[in-house]
């Protein structure tokens, strides 16, 4: 009995000597966690690629995205086809123009759409609806109805006009992008905010004197980022899908500047004769696509594993 | 006995909820959660507050503090009104005044670790104080409440939920407050943990000079911990007082029903206690009996009961609320 006790008076002389243990936090347990999902981990390297090919990919090729090598151009589908002795590795569209530095060239304005506008959605978002969540009330009703609002004006209509008014513009784009994309997650967000006012810890941090803006920004935030990181990657396709979508419709970027969607919308008129046009920057698309996803699918495993 | 100073008193203190869907909010239909209750609580004592799930014990705590807002009646914090106070003087006044909860894990922030959990009340009423003080404090405080120092940089889901609560309870007592809401410490809890968190308030109380309102169901909690016991049903006191009054000598039929249910550790003696069951459930508190709250499960009831409100009978040492019995 006295051995043990001293035993135990022991261990804790120990413990307590010893510098402090540090804990594993949540975010590093969901780190390990995403880790062992090789889709996603798999996904995040092949849109680290990606974005490195997109980035230096150009200078390695010896032609500009809108050169035209009038070497090509009497013949297209026949001189342009893909090959390495030419240069033209994914060969070139019918004016000459080389396709894999067009492909490079479309794909940094794709991935910065989608980046760019789940930014721009999470910021915006995240702190509209945390607001309008912590806050309730006559605000949160104020606040939800403007979103409904948004929501409710046709999106296309609204592209067709800016376009018309403003011209063809890429940070129109943006801005239109940016005007639309919070909405959702701001809903998410003030959904999630809901829930963790009620919960005890921030009852706690009330009953303490902690002041409404150090609640949400301690409290609050923290627990709903991971859900907004998870929407928001799953959002990044959503936004290069739409961008193609308006490039395909003309009403996105306009030649010689490219995007992914317009290589697709080009390559989709020369299929039969030049399925290279459409096959490269498909492929690219896809494989993004793919990755966004499976990133979002991971993350979301990774930050809520009770929740499946 | 010697005049002991008031820490906190309520007068008819109210707390009613809004439910349902009509379109004037003076029309929408009210859950009485606290329906009246008077009671003081003495510098240095513990008062413990019992009654069944659902009869108002947690709105009680919260409003108690402010943290719900009393629709009704007076509370007075060290003779100041504290229904007075503007938000900035209640902020910084909470720290006189802090609260226990009941879900130990819930209670603690996941993201933070335990040693941000208890600096945050230090951190909040004394910003200007020094990192390496602020550590000192807090390690200090987690060595009364029986935590491992080292321990300090580890998150609340590695802890047991006993270990949690004695984070909770060097979170409300590193700014040493006057007084301790303990809101059901330990229902969460093992019956092992239990007496060791109690224990530990216990302990703490005495070290600390505090004083506590302890929250429970459990009448063996209560029993084992207070100076003063109210017993509360459907938002109303039943019986108040001294707790060797109140247990010894109980006079309301609630208080008796409540103690003849205790579960005796001796079978011998378990077998021919007599329980006194009570027929039916809790009432509707949106729609509570007339008269006494009680009447409709009491096994004394008269017609009286219906009609009048309960006489209040007894003193400040003991005192019931019902018409059938006297003090």
């Amino acid at each position: 009995m006295s051995s043990k006790t001293n035993a135990r008076k022991l261990s804790e002389q120990m413990a307590s000597s010893l510098e402090a243990v540090e804990g594993r936090s949540l975010w590093q347990d969901a780190w390990a966690r995403f880790r062992k999902n090789r889709a996603a981990m798999t996904s995040v390297c092949v849109l680290l690629v990606i974005v490195v090919c997109i980035l230096i990919g150009p200078s390695l090729s010896p032609f500009g995205h809108d050169d035209i090598d009038w070497n090509v151009v009497s013949d297209p589908y026949e001189l342009g086809k893909p090959s390495l002795t030419s240069g033209h590795y994914f060969g070139t569209d019918d004016l000459g123009q080389d396709l894999y530095a067009r492909t490079m060239k479309g794909g940094r304005l794709s991935i910065m759409v989608g980046f760019m506008g789940a930014l721009v959605a999470v910021v915006i978002g995240t702190v509209w609806g945390s607001i309008s969540g912590y806050v309730g009330g006559v605000v949160d009703s104020v606040m939800m109805r403007i979103i409904e609002v948004l929501d409710s004006i046709p999106f296309m209509f609204m592209v067709i006009l800016f376009v018309t008014l403003f011209g063809n513009n890429i940070y129109l784009i943006f801005i239109v992008i940016g005007m639309v994309s919070w909405l959702g997650i701001a809903r998410v967000v003030r959904g999630v905010t809901f829930s963790i006012k009620k919960r005890e810890f921030v009852e706690a941090a009330r009953s303490i004197g902690v002041s409404r803006l150090t609640i949400v920004r301690r409290h609050v935030l923290p627990n709903v980022l991971g859900i907004v990181m998870v929407y928001s990657s799953l959002m990044v396709p959503g936004f290069i899908l739409f961008e193609s979508f308006l490039s395909f419709l003309g009403l996105g970027v306009q030649p010689p500047d490219t995007s992914w969607g317009i290589l697709i919308a080009e390559g989709a008129k020369t299929i039969d004769v030049a399925l290279w046009l459409l096959l490269f920057p498909s492929a690219f698309l896809v494989a993004t696509l793919f990755c966004f996803n499976f990133i979002g699918d991971g993350l979301r495993d990774a930050l809520d594993p009770k929740d499946r | 006995m010697t005049v002991r100073e008031t820490l906190l008193s309520a007068r008819d203190l109210e707390v009613y909820f809004s439910v349902g869907k009509h379109i004037l909010p003076g029309r929408r239909k009210k859950v009485k959660a606290v329906n009246g209750i008077d009671l003081k609580v003495y510098r240095g004592e513990t008062l413990g507050i019992v009654g069944e799930s659902g009869c108002g014990k947690s709105t009680l705590a919260r409003a108690l503090l402010r943290l719900i807002e009393p629709t009704h009646g007076e509370l007075m914090w060290k003779g100041e009104n504290l229904r007075g106070f503007d938000k900035a003087t209640l902020a910084r006044r909470r720290r006189e005044f802090q609260m226990v909860f009941q879900d130990p894990s819930a209670s603690l922030n996941p993201r933070l670790t335990i040693a941000q959990c208890i600096a945050e009340p230090l951190q909040t009423h004394e910003p200007h104080l020094k990192r390496k003080e602020v550590e000192r404090r807090v390690i200090a405080m987690m060595d009364k409440v029986g935590l491992l120092a080292s321990q300090r940089n580890r998150y609340p889901h590695e802890f047991s939920g006993g270990q949690c609560q004695r984070v909770g309870i060097a979170r409300a007592l590193i700014l040493n407050p006057d007084l301790v809401v303990c809101d059901e410490p330990v229902s969460a809890l093992d019956v092992s943990i239990q007496a060791q968190v109690i224990n530990l308030l216990d302990d703490l109380k005495q070290e600390m000079g505090l004083t506590l309102v302890m929250i429970a169901h459990d009448l063996s909690v209560v029993r084992h911990i207070s100076d003063r016991v109210m017993v509360m049903y459907l938002g109303k006191p039943m019986e108040v007082g001294r707790y060797d009054r109140v247990f010894d000598h109980a006079r309301h039929p609630y208080t008796k029903a409540l103690l003849s249910a205790v579960p005796v550790a001796d079978p011998r003696i378990a077998r021919h206690r007599k329980v006194q069951l009570l027929p039916g459930d809790l009432p509707s508190p949106i729609d509570p009996p007339s008269g006494c709250v009680f009447r409709t499960r009491c096994p004394e009831a008269t017609e009286l009961c219906g009609q009048k409100p309960p006489a209040r009978s007894g003193s400040e040492e003991h005192r019931i609320y019902c018409s059938n019995f006297e003090l």
